[in-house]
């Protein structure tokens, strides 16, 4: 059977049997999450790669502390949050205005390049609790239960907390937009 | 239920029949509701558009550059292969002097045998080592 084609529990058990091949095939798995997960909460693109290969370093060093009880993908991405979280708590946010712009420049058409910006704009100036809640609920990889488990809580309050995140982005929204341009977004 | 409540409902799908129209009277009749429901309908489609971020292709490979780095660590028969050829050679010196071990008789011919040997024989185990030592 090919590496691609095992599950994460006998990929692990294989890695821990001495096999640092079958970690290169968990990396590749989970590499977009993490990395994605890691971007949007860094919000600096040209660190975020090192950070998500932080991730991966730290995750393959702790391997042997992971408790089969939960699925590896909510363990990692417990891991790449709070990696991710203190990267941030780490350094001011110096990227410029233009480096948002730049970020959503090549990827989508004008209309939606606008609303990535203002978006990007109003999520950098939430608390990183609420960033940490709206990544993970928009990956859509995530049931409420496991955004619970890596964020060690319970799926009644984090559906609490999602919709102040969501209040609080909608207020930053406003402050960044009149009403007018709302419409026109 | 406030109206802010209302619009995360209606726009997480979570609407009864009743709220729905409720949301459509609003709608129609209060501008500051439309424009707060807009605004949300804003955010949940840009966030849900929101395509992953794919690493770079080396990715993979730089984290198990990472992880699989071991100091070189030679075997300790290694240095014994080194330190035979001193041992020979002094030996071999010996012969020729007063301080000559009566049962060792080293020729020349046996000393470059020995020496050759031990060079093919240490270049073996030091490109048994790099190899395994770059494979892990």
């Amino acid at each position: 059977m090919n590496l691609e084609n095992k599950s994460d529990e006998v990929l692990i058990h294989e890695v821990l049997a001495g096999n640092e091949f079958a970690y290169g095939s968990l990396v590749e798995r989970y590499k977009t999450y993490v990395h994605t997960i890691v971007y949007k909460i860094v919000h600096q693109p040209e660190d975020s790669e090192d950070v998500a290969q932080e991730v991966f370093i730290k995750v393959f060093r702790s391997l042997h502390s992971f408790q089969f009880s939960s699925k590896f993908s909510t363990w990692l991405y417990r891991i790449a949050t709070n990696t991710a979280i203190s990267h941030r708590r780490k350094q001011k946010f110096t990227t410029s205005i233009d480096a948002v712009n730049e970020q959503s420049e090549s990827t989508y058409p004008l209309k939606q390049k606008e609303q990535k910006y203002f978006l990007s704009l109003a999520m950098k100036q939430l608390h990183e609790d609420d960033v940490v809640l709206l990544t993970l609920f928009y990956l859509k990889e995530l049931s409420l239960k496991e955004i619970a488990e890596i964020v060690n809580s319970n799926s009644n309050t984090v559906k609490v907390k999602l919709h102040r995140a969501r209040k609080r982005l909608a207020e930053q929204m406003h402050t960044l937009l009149p009403n007018e341009s709302i419409s026109l977004l | 239920m406030t109206h802010e409540e209302l619009i995360i409902k209606y726009i997480e799908n979570n609407c009864t029949k009743t709220e729905i129209e409720k949301v459509a009277h609003f709608m129609q009749t209060d501008q500051e509701f439309r424009q707060e429901l807009e605004l949300h309908q804003l955010i949940h489609q840009s966030l849900s558009d929101e395509a992953l971020i794919e690493p770079s292709n080396q990715f993979t490979e730089q984290v198990m550059g990472k992880i699989s780095y071991k100091p070189l660590v030679l075997h300790w028969y290694l240095y014994a292969f080194i330190l035979v050829i001193p041992v020979l050679a002094i030996l071999y010196t010996l012969q020729h002097t007063e301080y000559k071990i009566e049962s060792i008789n080293l020729s020349f011919s046996t000393m470059v045998y020995a020496t050759i040997t031990i060079i093919i024989l240490l270049g073996i185990e030091i490109f048994y080592t790099l190899y395994n030592h770059k494979v892990s």
